[in-house]
């Protein structure tokens, strides 16, 4: 896969290239928003890695140029910016995912492997299924080997978004935002507390655990191995 | 504003003050008009009693004791006669001998009597002159009536124009006190707000150029200025904030390309709780820089209708299992209203109330209960966290609200000492009000939000 990185930054620059090199990703890199334009609007790429601010053109007019040549490749923004309403300014402009600096390494892998998904999920899915686990989204119900299992509000959500991404590494960031439309960091343990009741419900009373913890990084359903 | 206050101010003081030395001066110089007029009238009588001593004498001394003796019994036989005037003779011994003076005054010369009708007419007080003719005594005096009327008017006069004087010396001090007080209430109560960190208020200019109204002009200069430097300070710390997180973040960076290329686990370890303690720092700017955004934007780009009792449930929902696992229980009042709808930043709320249940939680002993409700008082909607902790005194209840303030003096206890300024922060930016108040025992944060006319969903 290749991925375009567009930092202004040296250090971070060096730091993402290095780590998606090691994850097997091919990788361009610029330091300047008019090379980054050009590059991608004539060449093929996975995904782009976009910082907010760069000099020579900014990340939100890079993007818009993009979308407006239909180059629909997903986008993800890196800002060093705490505002709370930069997200919803980016994610209008027309990018995919947003990070804050600083961020773990993990978290990026994990939202480039989403965003870069293969194949695109249909809006029309009514239902996700892994081994044996089966989710009705319009019943908003939930079947284990065709026992039915209780679930609340969220927990519901919290299995949906996972499933979606099943095979794939879904850190607790990215579930707060989806999930609970956080935009801050709770002190407190809500992703794990809920995670746990989660898999009390589906994965406790059956033979195969499916949702697995992945230690700093965060969580993921997938089959048996 | 008492009455106690306009009274000890000091415009009614000087009125009084004023007054005081008015009447004063008053009773003075009225003394002595009225001891010199009096005087004036006296002698007008005396004069006109002497005349008619020396004419009645003359009868005596003309025409002998009984002649005269017999004039005198006549004149008092006609009231007419006798009109405003008393008259006697007497002997040696004292013994009226003809006249209608009753009693012999004492000495020789003037001297004044109380006599009465059918005997005098007028009754009251007439000045008398005693002379010697022969043996005998002759006595003459006429009523001070008028004289003493005068007088009296006089008295009356300087009385009523004292008691006019002062009612409207009262007044005036009163009203004008008054207005002094509430100019400087008004002053007391902007300094006030200023000093709970409205750095935008500013006394109201009066269209008189007395001296309060330039002291205000002063006063808000230095406002202005305070203002200026309290930006530059918040500024400043955003700044510092800003500029330390470039270094940071390759600090963060840096840290997680040790933990990955280290193959010793110590160093891993070491390398993961460095990363750990960069987080927390990282967490606090990025608290302080949250805070300073909220503060000072006020568009409301972000803000839509939302039901407050949904959200409430919300984050009930979320909390509990959190809140159970550190040993409380966390519940949802089931009264609150299920439609209320108040325009606002669901996620800025949703972090406060997680800030709040946090802070509850965290200061709440084992066992016991946190309660979120929803509210609406009729005309406001509002939102409420109680619980049963150690609560907050009552002297630190505005000081809790500053940034990185902590109850404990020892800073040891976890926490940044950020969250309430937060929730403050974004309270301030919905337009609303905090209010901190004792659940006996333990906390009660109320977030008032301003009456809007919205519809129910």
């Amino acid at each position: 896969m290749k991925i375009v990185v567009a930092e202004d930054d040296k250090t971070t620059a060096d730091f993402i290239r290095k780590g998606l090199s090691e994850q097997g990703y091919s990788v361009e890199s610029y330091s300047d928003g008019r090379d980054v334009l050009s590059h991608c609007l004539y060449n093929p790429f996975d995904a782009l890695v976009l910082d907010r601010m760069m000099p020579g053109m900014d990340g939100l007019s890079i993007v818009k140029c993009l979308r407006a040549a239909n180059v629909l490749t997903p986008v993800i923004f890196l800002t060093g910016m705490a505002s709370v309403d930069d997200r919803v300014d980016g994610l209008t402009a027309g990018g995919d995912d947003y990070l804050v600096k600083p961020f773990h390494f993990s978290e990026l892998l994990a939202r480039i492997k989403a965003v870069a998904r293969r194949p695109v999920q249909s809006s029309q899915t009514t239902t996700l299924k892994v081994h044996d686990l089966e989710l009705d989204l319009i019943s908003r119900t939930a079947r284990r080997n065709g026992v039915a299992i209780d679930l609340l509000a969220k927990e519901f959500s919290l299995l949906e978004t996972l499933m979606r991404n099943a095979g794939r590494i879904v850190t607790k960031t990215m579930l707060l935002e989806k999930v609970w439309d956080f935009n801050f960091d709770p002190q407190s343990t809500v992703v794990e507390t809920h995670i746990s009741r989660l898999r009390s419900k589906i994965d406790k009373p059956f033979d195969v655990p499916l949702l697995h913890t992945s230690r700093n990084s965060g969580y993921s359903i997938h089959e048996p191995r | 504003m008492s009455r106690g206050n306009i009274l000890s101010g000091p415009s009614f003081r000087t009125a009084l003050l004023s007054l005081t030395m008015f009447l004063m001066v008053l009773l003075v110089l009225g003394s002595l008009v009225y001891e010199d007029l009096n005087a004036a009238l006296y002698e007008n009588v005396e004069l006109r009693v002497s005349e008619s001593v020396d004419i009645l004498s003359d009868v005596y001394n003309v025409d002998g004791r009984d002649a005269f003796v017999n004039t005198i019994r006549s004149m008092v036989a006609i009231p007419s006669a006798l009109e405003h005037n008393a008259i006697g003779l007497f002997d040696a011994s004292g013994q009226r001998l003809a006249g209608n003076i009753r009693v012999a005054p004492r000495d020789l010369g003037w001297s004044s009597q109380i006599l009465d009708p059918p005997e005098a007419t007028p009754g009251g007080r007439y000045r008398i002159l005693t002379v010697g003719l022969g043996a005998d005594r002759f006595s003459f005096g006429e009523t001070t009536i008028g004289a003493d009327r005068v007088s009296d008017r006089i008295i009356w006069a300087l009385l009523i124009a004292g008691l006019v004087v002062s009612v409207a010396t009262f007044i005036v001090g009163y009203q004008s006190s008054g207005t002094v007080y509430r100019k400087l209430e008004t002053i007391a109560s902007v300094m006030e707000t200023v000093a709970a960190g409205d750095t935008q208020s500013r006394l109201p200019m009066g269209r008189t150029h007395d001296q309060i109204d330039r002291m205000a002009r002063q006063v808000n200069g230095h406002l202005d200025l305070l203002a200026k430097q309290t930006v530059t300070t918040r500024n400043t710390i955003s700044a510092i904030a800003h500029d330390l997180r470039t270094p940071l973040n390759r600090v963060f960076l840096r840290l997680q390309e040790i933990e990955g290329a280290a193959d010793d686990p110590t160093v891993q370890d070491l390398a993961a709780k460095s990363i750990a303690e960069i987080s927390n720092v990282e967490h606090v700017f990025d608290t302080i820089l949250r805070i300073s955004r909220i503060e000072s934007s006020s568009d409301k780009d972000t803000f839509s209708p939302l039901a407050i009792g949904q959200l409430a449930a919300e984050m009930v929902e979320t909390f509990a299992p959190v809140v159970e696992a550190a040993g409380q229980k966390l519940v949802l009042d089931g009264n609150g209203p299920k439609d209320r709808v108040i325009i606002g930043d669901r996620r800025m709320l949703a972090q406060m109330l997680a800030n709040l249940i946090e802070n509850a939680s965290r200061y709440s002993p084992s066992g016991s209960t946190v309660m979120v409700s929803a509210l609406d008082d009729g005309s406001r909607a509002a939102l409420r966290i109680t619980d049963q902790g150690p609560g907050i005194p009552e002297e630190s209840r505005d000081d809790v609200l500053k940034p990185f303030y902590r109850l404990d003096a020892s800073r040891s206890s976890p926490g940044t000492g950020l969250g309430l300024a937060l929730v403050n922060a974004v309270v301030a930016r919905h337009g609303g009000r905090l209010e901190l108040s004792d659940n006996s025992p333990g906390l009660v944060v109320t977030i008032w939000f301003e009456a809007q006319a919205v519809p129910t969903i």
